[in-house]
């Protein structure tokens, strides 16, 4: 059996997913444990082709499922329909591992039962192609209850160790709440991918590995510049979330954790609109609609975040000289 | 014969990358020129200090003018004036714009001379010219600025006000702008007096070409407009190729503040980490200028064992080097946060086609010299992303990773001969 599926969403990436796929196949010692699965979402530049060189050199190790775009959550889904492996993890076509900490993640994930193995991600920023690591362990865990993680967000060491690229999840437990799987047509569905884990996963083990490269700084980049043009898609994966705390028996863990999540999507929300130098009267419409929706039906949450207190932060004398600066002291706040 | 009168600043003897991107066209051309230089040629920071006394033609005689600029540009029009019958066109070449000033200033005296212009870099709307004039930025010691970029208590806010310190820098760094400024707008005048007067401009790449007529008011002066990329010369590399011992890489050029080699050495330094024998497998030498940032972090990361620096080498002994080399590094500044796409195509790209030595391309991945690269083969390409350029290179060293071979007709394209014939074909036009 396979040890580990990487599903790896590819939209118009050629020039980014040589690097993905290189690392992934750095120590060819691992290949055949490995099932990588690209899925081209309909690309309409080399993508596909150049997937298909790495298919054709390792065929046992590389496939290519080929679609009609439909979003990241669509292509995980699909690579999920394929995945062969008893472990999951989704790569962006523009991300990609860390070569000498990968071939030991696989070797140790043989031998893993944990539902959720956790690693560390390093945040690569190409503007002043600076690295920020994000490490959750220093030294490999016991295999922890996902329970007990309630006991790390109240001592407040807990820093979103469950991330997409953070995680990888065995996946037998996740086909098991994995259903109609992730919002198609959709941008940012990582959170709802997330909170899926989080309601398959009955433990996890934290591994002191740097696996995930995340980049920033492809132009397109939908967390990026682009991020307004999508602000639909967020209040669409927003909505999921807010509806998933709705259901009876939720454990205390997983409202904890996406509560967390999604204040922390709602403060990204509404600075998207607040970034912008100009914002059309329908998109504006749109946002005092779902604000109201917030006050009506999550008090708590819009009493964190709300399109008022975005703009009292605004109204700050000192912060006037410029919208962008104050969403930057906001973010600083938020981080201390 | 026809003859032109070519205005360059740098020309060999002189070795310099303008000087020799001209030099290797204007050999290989059917046309025969003067070309109006300078005589001190090692007197600023982009002069490489090697003379290139060999490499002469038949077809072009050098005129040395004044090694000071305002002179020479001066001389250089009075040169012309004298001698006008002698010639049948003018071409001026850039870097640096001076040479398009005595195109202009000959323009404006015989308005009937036909002459062609040809810019190395874009001289406006490029991170390295807004750098320079610093024309973009605000001044930061504005308290305004202060306020909103120090995230200031109103305490804080309100002593800083009134602090000497931050009124003197403010003062000063006025100054500094204004002096750029003028810098800025003496380009821009350049920039649409040549567009608007030349018969002829050349670029060297695609996204230089696009970059230039991006302006609605610039757009007019397209027709005239043609690329000419830089280009090899078969006969200035040795015959045979001598391998090194160990995998062998070498950067001969100069390197500073913005185009430097800080993400190649911290990876370098990271291979290091993992392989304390690294030095028993690999070798980077730098020949030319490296900044002093780059040289202080090979001393305090202890990685001079791996990578040497040595003293510039003439162009010649350059490309013997890069023959002998298994990969030619070729490095772009890192201008992401401000363009997305790289507008500089780097000569020695060129000459390493000519070695057929494989490249390591530290860029932007779409511009200029990653789009001719893919075209071509015989390169990596990679961001300045240190974990990057380490993982490509841990390809290298320890799976003796190659690159897809190079194309031989993709190549040929960037044979002088070729580029000049073109050229010349465009000269020709000019003339009709």
């Amino acid at each position: 059996m396979k040890v580990l599926s990487i599903i790896i969403p590819a939209f118009n990436t050629e020039l980014y997913i040589r690097r993905c796929l290189d690392s992934l196949l750095y120590d060819c010692s691992i290949a055949d444990d490995l099932d990588i699965i690209v899925v081209d979402d309909g690309s309409t530049d080399g993508t596909a082709s150049i997937a298909g060189e790495y298919h054709k050199e390792f065929p046992d190790c590389v496939s290519v499922v080929k679609k009609k775009n439909g979003g990241h959550g669509s292509a995980v889904n699909a690579g999920m329909k394929n995945a062969v492996g008893k472990y999951v993890k989704v790569i962006d076509s523009d991300d990609w591992v860390d070569i000498f900490d990968f071939s030991n993640f696989v070797k140790c994930l043989k031998a893993e039962d944990a539902d959720i193995v956790v690693t560390n991600v390093r945040r690569q920023q190409l503007y002043d192609a600076s690295a920020l690591d994000f490490s959750f362990c220093n030294e490999k865990q016991q295999k922890r209850k996902i329970e007990s993680v309630v006991e790390k967000i109240e001592s407040k060491k807990f820093f979103f160790e469950f991330s997409m690229h953070s995680m990888t999840v065995k996946r037998e437990a996740l086909m098991k709440v994995w259903g109609k799987g992730l919002l198609e047509k959709t941008f940012y569905v990582d959170q709802q991918f997330v909170a899926k884990v989080l309601l398959c996963a009955k433990d996890y083990v934290e591994y002191p590995l740097m696996i995930y490269m995340y980049f920033i700084g492809r132009p397109e980049q939908s967390m990026g510049v682009g991020f307004f043009k999508h602000i639909e898609d967020h209040e669409r994966v927003l909505r999921w979330l807010l509806d998933s705390l709705d259901k009876d028996e939720i454990p205390d863990y997983y409202k904890m954790i996406v509560s967390k999540q999604i204040v922390l999507m709602l403060k990204t929300h509404y600075q998207a609109f607040l970034e912008q130098k100009s914002i059309d009267g329908k998109k504006l419409q749109e946002l005092i609609r779902f604000d109201k929706f917030l006050r009506d039906n999550y008090k708590e949450y819009y009493s964190e975040a709300s399109l008022e207190k975005m703009m009292k932060e605004l109204r700050n004398p000192i912060r006037k000289s410029g919208i962008g600066r104050a969403i930057l002291y906001i973010g600083r706040k938020e981080e201390k | 014969m026809k003859k032109g009168f070519v205005v360059s600043w740098f020309y060999p003897p002189g070795n310099s990358s303008e000087g020799l991107v001209t030099y290797k066209l204007l050999k290989n051309s059917k046309f025969k020129f003067d070309v109006w230089t300078r005589n001190n040629q090692h007197q600023n920071m982009w002069d490489r200090k090697s003379d290139e006394k060999g490499l002469i033609s038949e077809n072009v005689n050098v005129v040395l003018g004044p090694g000071d600029m305002k002179e020479w540009v001066n001389a250089g029009v009075e040169y012309f004036i004298k001698h006008k019958d002698e010639y049948d066109f003018i071409m001026t070449r850039s870097m640096p714009p001076e040479s398009h000033e005595i195109g202009l200033k000959i323009k404006e005296e015989l308005p009937g001379i036909k002459w062609i212009a040809s810019f190395g870099d874009p001289l406006v709307d490029t991170p390295y010219v807004d750098e320079l004039t610093m024309e973009k930025l605000t001044n930061p010691f504005n308290i305004k600025e202060c306020f909103s970029r120090d995230y200031l208590s109103v305490l804080g806010a309100m002593k800083l006000s009134f602090s000497p310190l931050r009124i003197a820098k403010k003062f000063v760094w006025g100054k500094q702008a204004k002096i750029a400024g003028e810098i800025g707008k003496y380009y821009h005048y350049i920039n649409d007096n040549v567009l608007k007067l030349a018969d002829k401009i050349i670029y060297n790449n695609d996204y230089q070409f696009k970059h230039a007529f991006e302006q609605d008011d610039m757009k007019q002066y397209k027709e005239k407009a043609c690329i000419i990329e830089h280009s090899f010369d078969k006969t200035l590399y040795p015959t045979k190729k001598k391998k090194a011992k160990k995998i062998s890489f070498v950067y001969v050029g100069h390197l500073d503040d913005n185009r430097n080699a800080a993400s190649l050495l911290r990876a370098i330094k990271a291979l290091k980490d993992h392989d304390r024998d690294l030095s028993d497998k690999v070798s980077f030498d730098f020949y030319g200028h490296l900044c002093d940032d780059d040289k202080l972090y090979i001393l305090e990361k202890n990685i001079y064992d791996v990578v040497k620096i040595h003293d510039d080498v003439d162009y010649v002994e350059s490309l013997r080097l890069i023959k002998n080399a298994d990969w030619a590094i070729l490095i772009d500044a890192n201008f992401t946060d401000v363009i997305d796409e790289c507008i500089f195509l780097p000569a020695k790209t060129m000459d390493y086609f000519g070695a057929r030595t494989n490249i390591f391309l530290i860029s932007h991945l779409k511009g200029a010299d990653s789009d001719i690269i893919r075209k071509t083969g015989g390169g990596v390409i990679m961001t300045h992303v240190a974990d990057e350029i380490c993982m490509y290179l841990a390809k290298i060293i320890y799976q003796g990773y190659k690159p897809k071979k190079y194309d031989e007709k993709e190549v040929e394209k960037y044979n002088s001969v070729n580029l000049a014939r073109k050229m010349d074909e465009e000269i020709s036009l000019m003339l009709e």
